[in-house]
């Protein structure tokens, strides 16, 4: 429990840090911050109105903490190009993209692991070199490509899936789906409504495949070195000495040892996964946070991307400690450091 | 002053050779590794590939003058045929070209992004991880900052902050490349610093930039270059990441990443124009992991996978 | 009268792209009783762990294997799969060297002994661990609800020791096969090992191939040993015959080089030379190049096993002069 604390704690002065450089780049390096923070179209007396209103004449610390202050109570500022609150914007906007990432990452895990652990039980085999071929593929390739080249050959030549969005159009006359948790997928299991069902299911096939490529060809090659090892190890000897069925040995025994070293890299693949949303978003359409970050940042919309980077920031400590507190419990030594 | 005694001084010269490996041995072991994995050699060939269009880029082309951006309008949006073997871009320009002309920036950009970010991450890592204490704790604060953070993104606002260009994209990725460097340097210089050999260099009076750079960053040239290798490859891909959203490299440059944003329009109908150049890059970045790897066998064997 | 385990003729080598590599095992004939302690000395890489492993086909997958291995009957070389599935932890079990090692260290003690239990047995999640922590005191460990919760690496080598040997033990196979169970412990708690493992067989009388470079090990508990030299089995007797009548010059050199007493001055003794790194181009008695007695005829000739009395056997062509 001491652990989870600390490292809240930790993660908290990150953060901090984080904010203050956020603020920096914002006040401090452009030449002229107001008009910077108001859009390239603003005139003198709206620019002089927005220094009265971030204070800019006011020392530099004083300037730093209403803006934390206005962080913590929740303003985070107007967009410049929607000219709605910002942090109203990236609340609406993130469950799609959550929802996005939480299909990708559970396939990307799921296959990847399944993968590894297939090409480690039989090293030299086939299987492993399709597997190394597949997953060192899967890393190299760019999400923005890979998207587009699955809309060419699936929807353009086999017509089988949908392009862009979420959603059907015309379900809003049919069967229009109730937002109650703004994830579609839950949503429509929640009002019973089958059509939504498979619509938002057949749009996420796609878009979260693309962005599920680099995880699980990185896990699949982290799960095959770690099981490779771990089935190279005295407790699998006797365990096989003791009689235990083979497939109890891999899937139960030997994996349980493999899995903590691959929990480390699932932090790196969330950091992918938060950039990679950008792309995927960009191509297929998908109006998430990662659609909405990419006009704030070619618009230059200052407030917009400060809570962007705060809210990426915030979310990589977190998976971090998850993924740091799942390890503690998965392996029972890590638990005494 | 005392003598040293004659098995620190033994110690010492051991651990010098042990450092420093023949070049002769380590061909060989790369050519045994060649000669078992097909995907070695691949990594290899992609990588000789690239450079080679890099440099040899407007003596191979087709059509050098649509590679360096001029329009052919009679020839627009054509598919792959002899003439254009990758076909045309709606401004008529060969595609195969385009891609030639493409890799000198792709080769250049990661060069600049990871040397930079080796130079100034390395002596950091190494300073900070041997002498520990206050330098230590500062080095390891920043560097936490940084990492609290994708490279990719925090890369995409430095662009947006400076402006959209070609070499505002290298410096902001180098920015956000150089704490991975000092943080690795920084964990083998830790582990250097207790070792017996390192020690008896300090006795005998060896002065700590001596030590630091003889000692310390002999022992991190192998995962450095592994690590600077792969990441070739990935900065092509974030500099093309950055190009297709409009943070990189501007028209008319034939940048890869700014081939398949412009290919966007037309996936459709004319599918060649953003497909090839897409292709380049995850070749590009594929050689580079592949031969990273090779490079991690060859150079540490004790990783063998 | 056939014995519990009968070892004839086993070779195995190594092979890597289709050409032998190694040959670590060149033609090892074993025999043990029911109820029997059998010794299995030598030197490091002589082949006495690829042994113990051979007994319960555990080698790696680019070993093969010839001869064979007949344990109760059956020939463990030419099982099927599922078959030794079953056999392995039931008819015979093992008993590893670095008991830390041994067991998976992300799970409890206790839970690692109930899977081999359920898996055998069949008995119930309660059941089986009744059963567990009835072998855990059988092995003399006290506090065995504590032992059987914790994870390894809470527990010291001489307690993890006798867990091992209480999994080895829960379905009372016929025959154990401890690889140096004492090296990796210390000198007091290796003896208390020793003696219960001599208890434990004499209580429920399995069989013991203790696999050893300890001399003094052999002396103290085993009824009978074997002597490896090179992938050989170059001398068998009773512990007795061995050390007042050792034949094998191999043996010969290696009571010679126990030091003797309190005698400080003298430098140890040694055998001179070192054990041929490749196997496989070996002609003659594998001993030869070391040996004090060599004669032309060992060059050439593999020399087989000669009796030197009941139970005593040394494959040395100058055995049979005597």
């Amino acid at each position: 429990m001491r652990f989870v604390v600390r490292r809240i704690l930790s993660a908290c002065g990150v953060v901090l840090t984080l904010t203050f450089v956020t603020f920096l780049l914002a006040r401090v390096v452009p030449s002229n911050p107001a008009a910077v923070y108001i859009g390239p179209r603003a005139r003198p007396e709206q620019i002089a109105r927005v220094r009265a209103q971030l204070g800019l004449d006011d020392p530099l610390l004083v300037q730093y903490l209403t803006y934390l202050r206005d962080t913590v109570t929740g303003d985070w500022g107007t967009s410049i190009g929607t000219k709605r609150p910002v942090l109203d914007e990236i609340l609406s906007r993130l469950p799609a993209t959550l929802e996005l990432i939480a299909v990708a990452m559970t396939v990307a895990v799921l296959v990847g692991v399944a993968l590894g652990v297939l090409a480690a039980r039989h090293p030299g085999g086939l299987l492993d070199g399709t597997v190394r071929i597949l997953s060192i593929g899967g890393v190299s390739m760019p999400a923005f490509w890979l998207g587009l080249l699955l809309q060419i050959v699936f929807v353009g030549k086999l017509g089988v899936l949908p392009a862009t969005g979420r959603l059907d159009r015309t379900l809003e006359y049919t069967q229009p789906l109730r937002e109650v948790t703004g994830f579609h997928l839950l949503d429509a299991l929640l009002t019973l409504n089958a059509a939504a069902l498979s619509s938002a299911a057949s749009h996420l096939v796609l878009p979260a495949l693309t962005l599920a490529a680099y995880p699980a060809g990185l896990m699949a090659r982290m799960t095959r070195a770690t099981m490779r090892e771990a089935l190279e190890q005295d407790y699998v000897l006797a365990a096989r000495a003791s009689g235990l069925r083979e497939g109890f040995i891999v899937w139960r025994l030997a994996l349980r040892n493999a899995i903590p070293p691959t929990l480390t890299v699932l932090g790196l693949t969330v950091a992918y996964a938060l950039t990679g949303t950008f792309f995927v978003e960009v191509v297929f359409n998908w109006p998430g946070i990662g659609l909405f970050a990419t006009q704030a940042l070619l618009n230059v919309d200052y407030p917009s991307i400060m809570g962007i980077t705060l809210l990426a920031a915030i979310g990589y400590l977190m998976v971090n400690l998850v993924v740091d507190v799942v390890h503690a419990r998965l392996d029972p030594r890590v638990r005494l450091t | 002053m005392t003598t040293v005694p004659a098995d620190l001084l033994a110690a010492g010269a051991a651990a010098d050779s042990a450092v420093t490996s023949p070049f002769g041995s380590t061909l060989r072991r790369a050519g045994r590794v060649l000669r078992r994995d097909p995907l070695a050699c691949l990594g290899l060939l992609l990588v000789v590939l690239l450079v080679a269009a890099a440099v040899l880029g407007p003596w191979i082309a087709p059509y050098p003058d649509q590679g360096r951006g001029v329009a052919d309008v009679s020839s627009r949006v054509q598919a792959p045929s002899a003439g254009h073997w990758l076909g045309t871009d709606q401004l008529g320009r060969d595609v195969l070209s385009r891609i030639i002309f493409g890799a000198r920036g792709a080769l250049l950009v990661p060069l600049l992004v990871v040397g930079l970010a080796v130079l100034v991450g390395v002596p950091l890592g190494a300073v900070a991880g041997y002498r520990g204490g206050r330098l230590d704790e500062l080095l390891m604060r920043v560097t936490d900052v940084f990492l609290a953070f994708p490279p990719l993104l925090l890369a995409m606002v430095a662009v947006a902050v400076l402006g959209p260009s070609l070499l505002n994209a290298g410096l902001a990725l180098a920015v956000a490349w150089w704490p991975w460097y000092a943080r690795l340097v920084r964990g083998v210089a830790q582990s250097l610093r207790d070792r017996p050999f390192v020690e008896a260099a300090r006795a005998m009076g060896v002065s700590q930039p001596r030590i630091l750079s003889r000692h310390v960053i002999r022992n991190a040239v192998t995962p450095v270059m592994v690590q600077a290798t792969v990441d070739l490859g990935t900065v092509i891909l974030a500099a093309g990441a950055l190009a297709f959203l409009g943070l990189g490299a501007q028209p008319p440059a034939p940048d890869w990443g700014l081939m398949v944003s412009e290919g966007r329009v037309s996936t459709m109908t004319a599918w060649w124009i953003s497909t090839f150049p897409g292709l380049a890059i995850f070749l590009a970045v594929l050689g580079f992991n592949l031969f990273g790897d090779l490079l991690r066998d060859v150079l540490d064997p004790r990783d063998a996978r | 009268m056939s014995a519990l385990l009968e070892v004839a003729d086993l070779k195995v080598e190594f092979r890597s792209h289709g050409e032998t590599t190694s040959t670590p095992l060149r033609g090892i004939d074993l025999r043990l009783e029911a109820g029997e302690m059998l010794g299995l000395v030598g030197e490091t890489g002589c082949g006495k762990t690829l042994t113990g492993l051979s007994v319960l086909r555990l080698l790696p997958a680019s070993a093969h294997a010839t001869g064979t291995v007949r344990l109760d009957g059956a020939d463990v070389l030419a099982m099927s799969g599922r078959r030794l599935g079953s056999w392995r932890g039931r008819a015979v079990s093992m008993v590893f060297q670095h008991p830390g090692n041994a067991f998976n260290p992300v799970y409890p003690v206790g839970w690692q002994m109930v899977q081999v239990v359920r898996r055998h047995l069949g008995l119930s999640r309660a059941r089986a661990r009744q059963h567990v922590v009835e072998h855990l005191q059988m092995v003399r460990l006290t506090d065995v609800e504590r032992v059987a919760d914790a994870y390894p690496h809470e527990l010291s080598g001489g307690i993890l020791q006798r867990a091992m040997i209480a999994t080895a033990l829960l379905c009372r196979p016929r025959l154990v096969v401890a690889d140096e169970p004492t090296t990796a412990l210390d000198v007091t708690i290796a003896a208390q090992i020793l003696d219960l493992l001599r208890d434990l067989q004499q209580e429920h009388g399995f069989a013991v191939m203790l696999i050893t470079h300890n001399l003094g090990v052999v002396r103290s508990v085993c009824d009978r040993a074997a002597v490896l030299y090179a992938g050989r089995v170059v001398e068998t007797g009773t512990p007795e015959q061995l050390f007042s009548c050792p034949t094998h010059p191999y043996t010969r050199g290696l009571l010679g080089a126990l030091p003797v007493g309190s005698a400080r001055q003298q430098r140890l003794r040694t055998i001179v030379g070192q054990v041929p790194s490749d196997l496989r181009t070996v002609r003659g008695c594998s001993f030869a190049p070391r040996c004090p007695l060599v004669h032309d005829r060992c060059l050439v000739e593999d020399p087989a096993p000669v009796t030197v009395a009941v139970g005593h056997d040394a494959a040395c062509l100058l055995a049979a002069g005597r």
